[in-house]
């Protein structure tokens, strides 16, 4: 007796809690919705043949490429233990499958708009990136390295991506982003780490530090919004370090913009990934080679 | 007439294998190695680790090149500064750090730069191991991205400079590099 009392209680505050989250509306929504079977194979990998039953949320989702609304993200199908009971002594394995979860809140109690997370992001550049074209311009860098034209279209499904995700006035060149990947690792996916240990080790195509990682995903970080999640492991991926280095430099944009009073040009704000900027401001250095290389390839791009 | 045969096939092989033997690194890449290496450089350090499978031709591409160059003739200029890491957080302000090696004895001037800027203690190991490798040595050998020729002030005069990317400085007492791989 005792304990549905306390589970009435437990529902009740939940209730509480969903309805100061989410407001009226939405939460009529949810209870009114019927419960959504999965149409996903119960299957350890993402696959998605069609996106979640979403019709009530599609308008707010963060991006059309998402599967999930604002607010929410998607969890991948995974093994999920319960607990032994009297019906089911030993307890069980079932399989959780693929669905949308309500993002994390902050420290200040607000819930956080979006996180990308790996799954969703190999869905995304898996669904969506073969069928683009334009830039970044094939051919023109294999004369620096063989491998540079292996990575053009996760550059612009990601550069595409963001682009759409922020609006920026002056779009985001995917050139830009090529030429910035071949100055940090002469676009060797898994450069060995550097030398030194002291600066924190930078790992992949775009030499994301565990800093860089951490701050990326941290929900009471410096990023607002958008976050990415991924692993120190995950930096050598192709597809997650491309889609979370280009966040990373939508967010030095916004800090180059603070330090110069101005908006800020798309190579401000890779001088300020790079750490540059401050030095290039003062003049003390005007024209560092990390930038220099970067104006190489670009122009070459350009050609 | 085979005894004769014979010895001009010897005299053949041998012309041939001293000269084979006899050829520099310098002579022998000519596109990876831009001039003499003094004997500090060793074939394995014509090719990064996945290239090394290929066979070398004369058309073949590589990112790098290697120049050697008189120690004395190289200065490295350390430019230090307050600034959050733009790869951390931007609350955090630490020390920054770059650094550029110059050789003003040549015509164009050499410039090996960095990929970006980093935490000073970057550029603390770097002096350190400069320091270790160039000690009694002559020559110092360095591996770089071109980043191409370039009019710029030195020491106030305008001067053409050859820029680069640097990979890697050896010595006949070691190696330092960036990204492990271009050392052995």
């Amino acid at each position: 007796m005792r304990i549905q009392k306390m589970r009435l209680i437990i529902k009740g505050m939940a209730f509480w809690e969903r309805l100061f989250r989410f407001g009226i509306k939405e939460l009529v929504n949810q209870i009114t919705k019927p419960k959504e079977k999965s149409q996903f194979p119960q299957d350890e990998k993402l696959k998605i043949e069609t996106e979640p039953n979403l019709e009530n949320a599609k308008l707010s989702k963060p991006h059309p490429w998402r599967l999930c609304p604002v607010g929410q993200h998607w969890v991948r199908t995974h093994e999920m233990h319960t607990q032994p009971s009297a019906k089911n002594p030993e307890g069980a394995i079932t399989i959780r499958n693929g669905h949308c979860a309500y993002n994390p809140s902050r420290k200040n109690g607000k819930t956080i708009e979006d996180i990308l997370k790996p799954e969703e992001m190999n869905h995304i550049a898996a669904t969506y990136f073969s069928s683009l074209s334009g830039p970044p311009t094939a051919g023109k860098l294999l004369s620096q390295s063989k491998r540079s034209d292996d990575y053009d279209v996760l550059i612009r499904g990601w550069t595409k991506y963001w682009n759409e995700i922020f609006k920026p006035r002056e779009a985001l060149d995917p050139d830009l982003v090529k030429a910035l990947i071949g100055s940090e690792s002469s676009f060797n996916l898994n450069p060995p780490p550097q030398s030194t240990k002291s600066s924190g080790k930078a790992r992949g195509l775009v030499q994301l530090t565990d800093q860089t990682i951490r701050a990326l995903s941290d929900p009471n970080g410096e990023l607002k919004n958008q976050l990415v999640e991924i692993t120190k492991a995950q930096a050598s991926n192709a597809n997650l370090s491309i889609a979370a280095a280009i966040r990373w430099l939508f967010h030095k944009k916004k800090l180059a913009k603070n330090r110069l009073g101005r908006e800020a040009t798309w190579e401000e704000a890779i001088a300020e990934y790079k750490s540059y900027l401050k030095d290039m401001i003062s003049g003390k250095d005007l024209n560092p080679k990390g930038m220099k290389r970067i104006h190489d390839f670009y122009r070459e791009l350009k050609k | 007439m085979k005894t004769k045969l014979r010895f001009a096939f010897c005299g053949c092989f041998l012309l041939f294998g001293f000269q084979n033997f006899a050829q520099t690194l310098h002579e022998k890449y000519p596109r990876i190695l831009l001039n003499e290496d003094h004997g500090v450089l060793k074939e394995p350090d014509m090719f990064r680790s996945d290239d090394r499978s290929r066979p070398y031709t004369p058309q073949m591409v590589t990112s790098f090149e290697w120049q050697c160059f008189p120690i004395k003739d190289l200065k490295v200029k350390y430019r230090k500064w307050r600034d959050a890491d733009g790869m951390g957080p931007s609350n955090v302000i630490v020390t920054m750090c770059d650094f550029d090696i110059w050789n003003k004895k040549v015509t164009p001037v050499q410039d090996y730069g960095g990929r970006r800027a980093k935490e000073v203690t970057y550029c603390n190991e770097f002096r350190a191991y400069w320091k270790k490798l160039t000690k009694l040595e002559t020559y110092i050998c360095l591996s770089g991205e071109s980043v191409g020729v370039e009019m710029e002030k030195v020491d106030g005069k305008p001067q053409k400079v050859q820029g680069w990317v640097w990979n890697a400085i050896k010595t006949k007492k070691g190696c330092y590099s960036y990204f492990d791989e271009n050392c052995d």
